[in-house]
């Protein structure tokens, strides 16, 4: 290691003595505190994109327990997001059924149409697998514009669903503000976030890895490829489908065009990939870092020349993705730990000299 | 040593990034505070110099082409309101737009009703032109409690979801469709022919799929038989196989519904083919209105003799001096009136008569404004707030115009030629019914697309 590489972000200043609670931990605190307040205060509109960020986030997050860890690209999550949303609106519309209970009947119908989906698909890879995808998301957007009811119930072809607005109602999982999405995205968002690290930690995600570094190595070890990546598949394909509902509770209207469209699938996996896949944060600091970004670019240059916007955030994208190639969830954590390095450092190198002076 | 320079530079570039994005972000939270005159609700008295209105086009994505001319439509309307004295209850305040771009994507137009309404604390929206981008920001505006003026959608649920606060100028699918049916009863009468046949064929949308819905529901009451039902998933990349399939079933009408890209691909594939049902083309609109259409086809005889509803009186500047006057003026600028054009324009007089009626911005009294709305216009008492050509603008309990109508005209010479109804019907015109066969020689007898040939004034 020569000299200019000990300075690099994420080469903390190496100072003997015991690690402090905080150590390893203070950002995660600091951001835990940002995300549980930084809403309260803020303007609707700001709220609305917070919502978003956070909606993003765990879109991103549960691609990535599929596609980050077992390292195949799906592009046809919004089909399976698409299945939880109409599943959690129709229930709603039709049967009065509650969109907390809508939403895990649609997650549970989603991961089995994930497994049924996976099972001809994995054995198939690289483009093959991410065309079968594309095409699997694309016909069922196409049934959908074209069907104006299932089993019964309307569903409005490509003019799509309104879901009906029952007032502030925490049962019926309405409500008029942002505050409460926001915390129901940001409670769902831990969750993903601490299945994730169980994942990250445990057997399972080791199999993943294994899969996603060398497939023929990992099976010939004995790892069932086909098994893992179908659990994959239903962990994933579970909760893309909860943010379909939520999604659907939250516009307050679906339409097959938008929730299923190829479109969505990008972003999704765009947000992912340019955050950091197979990294338990990266699709968090991905939309962190995209989704506003897009609003305002949006905010600042939409008026100015129509596309423009547009045109800026892909340019941001290509330069993210040239220079970033493994996301930037390494960068973001080498910072962090560097701070880390730097403050704990000092406090402890503080701490050594009152000892010694002692 | 450069190693370590360059990511050093990329993570600093990327703090910066960060920070101004979060600077940025939060200077939206500054929007409720009404920092700026201009913004939130006028007290008792006081006049703003200056009242912003939200506008929600489709710049980008699949409509742009006919959002950005509702666009220019509504400055050119708040150019001449501002020369005007501006809005005249409130001190002659002026009328600043601020637009935002729908991408043609539904949850994207309810987005930017909430930037609008929250963070540049606009009183008014008007928008959006896509039924599907409509409808999600009619919810929001009425979640919101913030006027919404929709131009543009023809989607029914916009009016009949029970929304209070959103008023719709312009006609539903289900008007367009009963003006073509009109149109064609019409034909059969002046020209003595008979329609038994028809073809329906859109694009899968909202929009294509209400259209082909009601056009086969009315068509039915007639007696017509359906011998095509063809549904075209957007965007298309080749509609020559869905010709041949009608030209197979030789029906004697087709209704079609497109947008722009999708309505070149037809009419290339059309005339390619040598097709044409012997009764014409028969459009609700959408991209057969649009500019880029008529000058994106391949030869120009693919649209010669196509029936098309346009929203808006297209004999205006045959029946009004100041449409005429503003067409010439237009002209000057390379602008041409159509009836995106119109429609833009219309929407942000409707905007201003209700704030002048108001004199305050608060929301309120511009909702109840818009209610009791009621502008008239005809040939002896125009209106500059009708350049849709409507004849009456008088929103019901749901907050419809009742009175939107638009016009029937058939594209003969290369000009859009009104015959129905009878009152905006171009001088001495008439059907052309059974359609010619010549397609080799149409486009040498057309006149360029925007001009008026031989209807010229």
């Amino acid at each position: 290691m020569n000299k200019q590489d000990e300075k690099l972000p994420g080469a903390a200043p190496v100072v003997d003595g015991k690690k402090g609670f905080l150590e390893g931990k203070l950002f995660l605190l600091i951001f835990a505190v940002l995300f549980a307040t930084v809403p309260l205060g803020m303007s609707s509109f700001t709220q609305h994109i917070l919502v978003l960020v956070l909606f993003y986030a765990f879109c991103a997050s549960a691609w990535n327990i599929l596609c980050g860890y077992i390292g195949v690209l799906s592009l046809g999550h919004s089909a399976l997001m698409g299945i939880g949303a109409y599943t959690t609106t129709l229930l709603l519309v039709h049967f009065g059924v509650s969109p907390w209970i809508g939403m895990f009947i649609g997650a549970f119908l989603t991961g089995i149409v994930g497994v049924l989906i996976g099972f001809p698909c994995f054995r198939m890879s690289g483009p093959y697998f991410t065309l079968t995808t594309i095409a699997f998301a694309e016909l069922l957007r196409v049934y959908l514009e074209n069907t104006k009811e299932i089993f019964g119930m309307s569903t409005k072809g490509a003019s799509g669903i309104t879901v009906p607005y029952t007032g502030d109602n925490v049962a019926m999982l309405s409500f008029l503000g942002k505050i409460p999405f926001y915390y129901l995205m940001l409670a769902l968002l831990v969750i993903i976030l601490l299945i994730t690290w169980g994942i990250d930690r445990s057997k399972l995600g080791y199999y993943f890895v294994a899969i996603r570094s060398d497939a023929d190595a990992a099976e010939s070890l004995g790892i069932k490829l086909l098994k893992y990546k179908l659990i994959g598949m239903f962990i994933s394909a579970f909760f893309i489908a909860i943010a379909g509902a939520f999604y659907a509770q939250f516009f307050r209207y679906i339409n097959p065009t938008r929730i299923f469209g190829l479109d969505m699938s990008i972003r999704i996996a765009l947000i992912a990939v340019v955050g950091g896949q197979g990294k338990i944060f990266g699709p968090t600091i991905g939309a962190v870092i995209l989704i506003p970004i897009t609003e305002l670019l949006s905010l600042y240059f939409g008026a100015t020349l129509p596309g423009l916007h547009l045109f800026i955030y892909g340019v941001v994208m290509v330069l993210v993705v040239l220079f970033m190639p493994k996301g930037i969830n390494d960068y973001v954590m080498r910072l962090f730990s560097w701070l880390e390095g730097l403050l704990f450092g000092r406090i402890r190198k503080a701490k050594e000299t009152a000892r010694t002076n002692s | 040593m450069k190693k370590y320079r360059f990511k050093t530079r990329l993570i600093v570039a990327f703090l910066i990034a960060l920070l101004a994005a979060v600077t940025a972000l939060s200077g939206c939270s500054g929007g409720d505070s009404g920092d700026s005159g201009d913004a939130g609700d006028t007290p008792a008295g006081e006049n703003p110099a200056e009242v912003e209105l939200g506008f929600i086009w489709p710049e980008t994505g699949g409509s742009s082409a006919i959002g950005l001319e509702h666009k220019i439509g509504a400055q050119k309307a708040i150019d001449e309101i501002n020369a005007n004295g501006g809005v005249k209850s409130m001190g002659g305040a002026k009328l600043v737009p601020v637009w935002k771009d729908s991408e043609s994507t539904a949850d994207v137009g309810a987005t930017k009703v909430e930037e609008l309404v929250t963070v540049d604390n606009v009183p008014i929206v008007i928008g959006c032109y896509n039924s599907v981008v409509t409808l999600p920001a009619a919810e929001r505006a009425n979640a919101l409690q913030t006027p919404f003026l929709s131009m543009g959608a023809v989607g029914m649920g916009i009016t009949n979801s029970g929304f209070e606060w959103v008023f719709r100028i312009n006609n539903t699918a289900e008007y367009d469709v009963v003006e073509l049916i009109k149109g064609l009863q019409l034909a059969e009468e002046e020209k003595g022919v008979e329609i038994k046949t028809y073809a329906v064929i859109y694009e899968n949308t909202d929009w294509g799929a209400d259209n082909a819905e009601y056009f086969k529901k009315y068509a039915e009451e007639e007696g017509w038989e359906c011998v095509v039902d063809e549904p075209v998933t957007t965007p298309a990349t080749d509609l020559s196989s869905q010709v041949a399939k009608i030209k197979a079933a030789n029906p004697d009408v087709v209704n079609a519904s497109f947008y722009t890209n999708d309505a070149i691909l037809f009419a290339d594939a059309c005339f390619n083919s040598d097709y044409q049902p012997p009764y014409g083309f028969w459009s609700s609109g959408g991209g057969m209105q649009a500019q880029d259409f008529f000058t994106g086809v391949q030869d120009p005889g693919s649209y010669e003799y196509m029936f098309v509803q346009e929203d808006w009186g297209v004999a205006g500047p045959y029946l009004y001096d100041w449409i005429k006057e503003l067409k010439d003026q237009l002209a000057t600028e390379g602008i041409t009136l159509n009836s995106y054009f119109a429609q833009g324009w219309t929407a942000a007089y409707v905007a201003y008569e209700a704030l002048e009626a108001a004199g305050t911005t608060d929301k309120e009294a511009i909702r109840t404004a818009l209610r009791d709305l009621d502008i008239e216009n005809s040939v002896d008492n125009p209106s500059r707030v009708v350049l849709t050509g409507y004849p009456r603008i008088k929103f019901d309990e749901q907050g419809q115009n009742t009175y939107s109508t638009g016009t029937i005209c058939q594209y003969q010479e290369g000009v859009a030629v009104g015959l129905s109804p009878v009152s905006n019907r171009f001088p001495d015109a008439e059907f052309i019914i059974p359609i010619p066969n010549d397609f080799a020689s149409r486009a040498g007898n057309m006149v360029e697309w925007g001009e008026l040939g031989k209807w010229e004034i």
